[in-house]
């Protein structure tokens, strides 16, 4: 007992669980990260162990380490075997840690694609679910080439629990292998319809996914989605496949016509809040694509608007944020009906939450007009104010300047209020966008000109009070604004007032402390003020005052000379020697002003930010041809960095000599061109007139109303802009005044005692003028600037790849990769296999086939314009929300008009097989009634029992298609038993995973109009075959089949059986039993069959190489056996391709008419063979771990080759 | 699309993550703290979206835990909100009434999580 109990506590010590490990870092005593490096310690030695039971549970503590955060990278090999256990606590275990910690860069990751592949073709559907679980997370694009077909088969399996999950994944498989998308899609199209929900749900959200990406491929599936939305309950897919349509509309107008109806009704009808707001988003985006052709849509707008009204208004947050967020979509193309809701949203700026302050702030930046702009940015001024945490007040100063900036200052009016609310900006502490208020400045200076005066003034008042704007430069960039006065100041010095107060501004020692840049253009601008004063001076003959000034500089600029920017320093060591040197003439008395201010001559033009870029490169040029041979490093020259290159362009413009007169100039436009030609860096000075800004119409008549700025405009206690608010308003009115007067007086004279309009006002944007001339200098660009755009795209979007276009047929050269082997599959149909060959054979492409081709592809073209034209009659004849009976013939045509025509091709094709084979004796006619559905489902199997071509005949279009793919294409399924209920047919596949395992796989066709349910097979196990029964049910107890048949339907169940010896066939008797009910009553029914196992239903395509297979021959412990047949005609290629699909063997080498081939069975005997073929008779030659296996294969080949 | 989902209590502590794009594990790290403070710092009175770089924080607090969802732009936010709920309702069935402590021992929660976060499809 003691003992016992000790044992317990030792195993326990080293067997730590996970709830332990949980319960220890939950422990407060303990110190949690030694203790987890204790229990990382553990566990590596626990890794150590051959026991997977242990390994497992190491790595599942591991696993929950990593999701602490603790990197458990070095275990990656450790979980790769733990994925490879048999049993599934374990794998899950695995797979769990694999989803976890692998991604794109593990390297062991490679190691798991068969692991993967062997899980993925398990019986059991929780091994499939938990791998495709697994990879679904660490998918990379070597798995997903390698593994996309089997989950393409996948999609098809009978559980829906599988297909959910296999669908889903597909998406992350076509992420990564885009080439998979066009041979899986019509699968994937056929799972929109799958009777289980979860699955539709699924394949809705994979098509929905790539479709929001790339619309275009998808519009014709439109009807399809159509009908979903209308007929689905589930507000999940719902809000999916509304969100797909929203996508598709701009592309379809009249597609966005047929939605509405629909939409409004679920607007007007839905509970659920997220689906409210999909469909309001939807019909948002409705809207937007119709607003170019139909404009009568008002009610659903102001519906949308209405109800976003109420979100807004709701009391729960999360309503209001989203109601804001919807609001401002609308707001992009029917800015009108949300303008009336502007108190709403100014509410909103007074909420508690920041997110639906910023929100609103979005909207208002839409709401503004001309009108209301100032009124507006007044109440955003207050909040400014107000707002506590920076976050919030940067957000709303930046809010402002988009607002007053957007669209070249389209709503501003007057720019000397636009001047003041900038300078009002510049007072808030501690903001970190004092460079966007600076570049508002420099721009709105130099782009308005009538400004400038103005703008100067405000400057020089601004560096004045620079100290106020320094004190607080440690804490914020504020100071940037500095650099925009000083630069204002500068180069528009012809209207400052009083230069020399500004110039001793800007030379107080304080600015020292100034950031290096801001100092720098100080020094270059403090020039630029001396030159404009020393003109002043010497025009007013007052050489004391310039000598004095420049005396100043002398004095002053040696501070600049010692600072610490190299910019700046240089600046000013260099104006000081040219400041010196201009006292010199001066104390000689010569007039140096003009010199001086040459300097700084010509005007600057504004360059659009891309101009640069847009430089087209002149004929003949080459860019990467060297000029001269490289001889020093002093090319590099060309290469500026780009800031350097911008701050020294105003010095270009300036120092550019004058323009000379209108005859100079043509003179020299020749020489220039020349030059530009050379020079790709040459950006044009001179604005081109067809560029220059063009206000709203009419601008130029409109009468320009100067505000005298000689009135006083300091009114005690009230801030500059709101005095700004007052003029305009009184401006306004004035005008309003005078024009109705106008009006007036014009009604009265002209039609008195006419229908008299109520001059209502209210102003559109168009009645209030500008205060100022809006002179907006246009950014230039250069000449000849290039109209692309390609810089907007960008080449690393993965979806990018997945731009394919779906509707065009599948054509030879896209199939997903197969595995080379395949899994064991017998046939009984000797029919069938010439297909196959022939297929194998079509790699090498016949002439005859070519001409196949090219056929089918005309007649493909055909087909795509008639899917077009599908949708077009889908589009327009059918009235929105119908009932369903309308809809029919288009989703129909959509889906399986086309597949009319392939029938008559792959007949034609069939036929011509049959000729290439010397005609052989027909099969057994397609059954008419065999709908699509049964076809589909029958074909779920596809790559292991692909229907030949003549039972293709009633084959979906898609499935047509895809016969071009040189996947498995032979059935090896063979008939079972049949009455006239049901058709049975089977196939027993071996695994290597599973040494005394096969699975059989049958298909049951319901024949009858009868729906049959309640299935159930039973067969009676032999001493060495057993069906693997569910746990508990004794050996008499039969299996159900999992699913019911309705009347025409097939469908494939699988059933395991355990054998023990595979060395000789042998075969089963068993019973399907079931209950056909139809609308007399239902019968109990029942139908007996025998099964039969051949030995090669135990072997399995392995593929060998020849010096493998050599040593193999060599080893001596192979018994040897041989059979011949005669009267053979086939060729050999054919023979061959036969062999290794009924037999599964596989080709290891062949020379001439002679070739070895390799199978395994699946308890690991060899099974060698050598092949050799003479005139009309073949002998098979074969090797085998074991003699009566041996036996028994050659005996099976001989009754196929006999066939032949 | 859904970037990430995670159970994180007051603490800041991680009770459950789950990542649908790959992110380094010190990013992890980071990413879980300035997530969990971001939603720490708000009170009821404010919206359970965040704008958190360029994605979308979606979250929901239950007692002393957060369930945050991290989303690009073009999911729709109350559907998540919602969903978050109908996950924690599963959750609270299959434990008959959940507490951290039963998240704490995760390997139920991701059985739970996969199957209810699959059967709608979402991830």
């Amino acid at each position: 007992m003691a003992l016992k109990m000790v044992k317990g506590s030792i195993d326990r010590m080293f067997d730590k669980n996970l709830q332990d490990l949980v319960r220890g870092i939950r422990n407060p005593k303990e110190d949690e990260a030694k203790y987890i490096s204790q229990c990382i310690d553990e566990i590596k030695q626990e890794l150590k162990q051959d026991n997977i039971a242990v390994k497992a549970n190491a790595v599942c503590k591991l696993t929950y380490l990593q999701m602490l955060g603790y990197d458990i990278s070095w275990a990656a090999f450790n979980i790769i075997e733990v994925m490879s256990a048999s049993k599934f606590t374990f794998k899950r275990i695995g797979y769990l840690a694999a989803s976890q910690c692998f991604h794109e860069g593990t390297d062991v990751i490679m190691l798991t694609t068969n692991q993967i592949r062997k899980d993925l073709s398990s019986p059991s559907q929780y091994d499939t679910g938990v791998a495709l679980t697994g990879l679904s997370c660490f998918v990379t694009p070597d798995l997903a080439r390698d593994l996309a077909n089997d989950i393409m088969t996948l999609m098809s399996h009978t559980k829906p629990y599988i297909r959910k999950k296999a669908v889903l994944i597909m998406y992350k498989v076509f992420l990564k292998y885009p080439e998979s998308l066009r041979p899986a899609f019509p699968r994937l199209k056929e799972k929109l319809e799958d009777p289980d929900p979860g699955v539709q749900s699924a394949a809705v959200n994979v098509i929905c996914e790539l479709a929001r990406r790339n619309p275009k491929n998808y519009l014709s599936l439109a009807p399809l989605f159509f009908k979903l939305m209308t007929s689905s309950t589930n507000n999940w897919v719902l809000i999916k496949i509304i969100k797909l349509f929203g996508a598709l509309t701009p592309l379809e107008p009249r597609l966005g016509k047929k939605l509405i109806e629909p939409l409004t009704n679920l607007i007007h009808s839905t509970s659920a809040m997220s689906l409210l707001y999909e469909c309001v988003n939807t019909v948002i985006a409705v809207l937007i694509s119709l607003s170019s052709g139909m404009p009568n849509h008002s009610a659903s707008i102001q519906l949308c608007v209405q109800k976003l009204r109420i979100l807004i208004e709701d009391s729960d947050q999360n309503l209001k944020y989203l109601g804001l967020l919807a609001m401002s979509k609308i707001l992009r193309t029917h800015p009108k009906s949300v303008q009336a809701h502007k108190d709403l949203v100014l509410q909103c700026l007074d909420d508690k939450d920041e997110s639906i302050r910023l929100r609103a702030l979005d909207l208002l930046y839409g709401m503004v007009s001309k009108k209301n702009l100032m009124e507006i940015v007044k109440k955003l001024m207050t909040h400014v104010d107000k707002a506590e945490g920076t976050t919030y007040r940067d957000e709303l100063l930046t809010k402002i300047i988009d607002i007053c900036s957007q669209s070249n200052y389209q709503h501003i009016t007057n720019f000397e209020w636009y001047i003041s609310i900038l300078v009002e900006l510049t007072r808030l502490e501690g903001t970190r966008h004092g460079h966007l208020i600076a570049a508002q400045m420099l721009d709105v200076a130099i782009r308005v000109k009538a400004i400038r005066r103005f703008a100067v003034s405000q400057m020089s008042t601004l560096l004045d009070s620079a100290h106020l704007v320094a004190s607080s430069t440690q804490r914020s960039g504020i100071c940037e604004v500095l650099y925009a006065a000083a630069w204002i100041c500068g180069e528009f010095s012809e209207h400052l007032q009083e230069p020399q107060q500004t110039l001793e501004a800007m030379l107080r020692p304080k600015v020292t402390t100034l950031p290096g840049h801001i100092q720098a253009v100080y020094v270059q601008n403090v020039v630029k003020l001396y030159a404009a004063i020393l003109q002043q001076k010497e025009q007013a003959a007052d050489a004391q005052a310039a000598q004095e000034v420049t005396q100043l500089l002398v004095e002053r600029l040696p501070q600049f000379v010692q600072s610490a920017d190299l910019e700046a320093q240089e600046r000013a060591s260099c104006i000081l020697q040219l400041v010196k040197h201009v006292q010199k003439l001066q104390a000689r008395d010569v007039p140096v002003a003009e010199e001086v201010s040459a300097l700084f001559a010509g005007e600057l033009n504004p360059v659009a930010p891309k101009a640069q870029k847009k430089v087209p490169v002149p004929e003949g040029l080459d860019l990467d041809a060297w000029i001269n041979e490289p001889l020093s490093d002093s090319e590099s020259e060309d290469e500026k960095p780009k800031a350097i290159f911008h701050d020294e362009e105003p010095r270009h413009a300036k120092q550019r000599p004058p323009e000379a007169d209108e005859q100079e100039l043509a003179r020299r436009r020749e020489a220039r061109k020349q030059e530009q030609a050379n020079n790709p860096f040459y950006i044009k000075s001179s604005p081109s007139p067809q560029k220059r800004y063009q206000d709203a119409p009419g601008v130029d008549h409109i009468p320009v109303v100067q505000i005298d700025l000689s009135v006083p405009l300091k009114v005690p206690g009230m801030p500059m802009s709101d005095q700004y608010v007052k003029l305009e308003e009184e401006r306004r009115h004035r005008q309003r005044l005078e024009k109705d007067k106008r009006k007036r007086k014009k009604r009265e004279r002209e039609r008195r005692g006419a229908r008299r309009h109520t001059s209502l006002h209210t102003e559109s944007d168009e009645d209030i003028t500008p205060a100022q001339r809006v002179d907006i200098v246009t950014e230039e660009m250069p000449e000849n600037a290039l109209p692309s755009d390609e810089d907007d795209k960008d080449p690393n979007d993965p979806y990018r790849a997945l731009d394919i276009d779906l509707d065009k047929p599948l054509a030879d050269s896209e199939k997903l990769p197969v595995q080379k082997h395949r899994d064991a599959e017998t046939s009984k149909s000797p029919e069938r296999q010439d297909v196959t060959v022939v297929e194998k054979k079509s790699k090498k492409p016949k002439r005859k086939e070519k001409k196949q081709k090219e056929k089918e592809r005309e007649k493909k073209k055909k087909k795509e314009a008639e899917k077009g034209v599908d949708l077009d009659f889908w589009l327009s004849t059918t009235p929105p929300a119908a009932t369903p009976a309308p809809e029919e013939p288009g989703v129909n045509a959509a889906v399986t008009a086309p597949k009319e025509e392939p029938r008559g091709e792959e007949q034609d094709a069939g036929e011509d097989v049959e000729q290439d084979l010397e005609k052989k004796p027909s099969e057994q006619k397609k059954k008419k009634h065999k709908k699509d559905k049964g076809e589909r489902s029958k074909d779920k199997k596809r790559p292991k029992k692909r229907a030949p071509p003549r039972e293709g005949d009633a084959e979906p279009v898609q499935n047509g298609a895809l016969c071009e793919e040189p996947l498995p294409p032979m059935s090896s399924y063979s008939l079972l038993a049949e009455n006239s209920y049901i058709k049975m047919t089977y196939d027993v596949q071996g695994s290597l995973q599973k040494d005394s395992q096969v699975t059989v796989s049958m298909v049951l066709e319901n024949q009858s109009s009868s729906f049959l349910k309640n299935m159930e097979l039973n067969v009676l196990d032999s001493l060495n075959a057993r069906l693997a029964r569910p746990e508990g049910s004794s050996v008499h107890d039969g299996v159900p089949v999992p699913f019911q048949l309705p009347p025409g339907i097939s469908n494939e169940a699988q059933f395991v059986f355990t054998i023990q010896s595979i060395v000789t066939a042998q075969k089963l008797k068993g019973t399907l039993s079931f209950i056909a009910k139809n609308d007399e009553g239902s019968t109990h029914e029942k139908l007996d069959f025998k099964l039969h196992f051949t030995c090669t239903s135990y072997l399995v395509t392995t593929p060998c190489y020849s010096d493998a297979f050599a040593k193999l021959l060599e080893s001596g412990d192979l018994s040897m056996s041989s059979v011949k047949v005669d009267g053979i005609s086939m060729s050999f290629q054919n023979l061959l391709a036969k062999i290794c699909f009924h037999h599964h063997f596989s080709v290891v080498e062949r020379v001439d008419s002679c070739a070895s081939m390799y199978s395994r069975s699946i308890q690991g005997h060899h099974v060698c063979l050598l092949v050799k073929k003479g005139e009309k008779s073949v002998s098979v030659d074969g090797k085998c771990s074991d003699s009566t296996l041996l036996s028994n294969v050659l005996e099976e080949m001989k009754e196929t080759l006999a066939k032949c | 699309m859904i970037k990430f989902f995670l159970m994180v209590n007051k603490q800041g502590q991680t009770r459950l993550s789950k990542y649908y794009e790959h992110v380094e594990i010190n990013k992890r790290t980071l990413l879980e703290t300035e997530v969990i403070k971001s939603c720490l710092s708000r009170s009821n009175e404010q919206c359970s979206f965040i704008e958190y770089k360029d994605f979308k924080l979606i979250y929901r607090q239950y007692a002393a835990l957060f369930i945050v969802v991290g989303v690009n732009d073009t999911e729709n936010e109350m559907a998540i909100y919602e969903f978050i709920h109908n996950f924690v309702e599963v959750l609270d069935d299959y434990f008959s009434r959940v507490s951290e402590l039963d998240v704490s021992f995760f390997s139920a929660v991701n059985q739970v999580f996969h199957s209810t976060w699959q059967r709608t499809g979402w991830s």
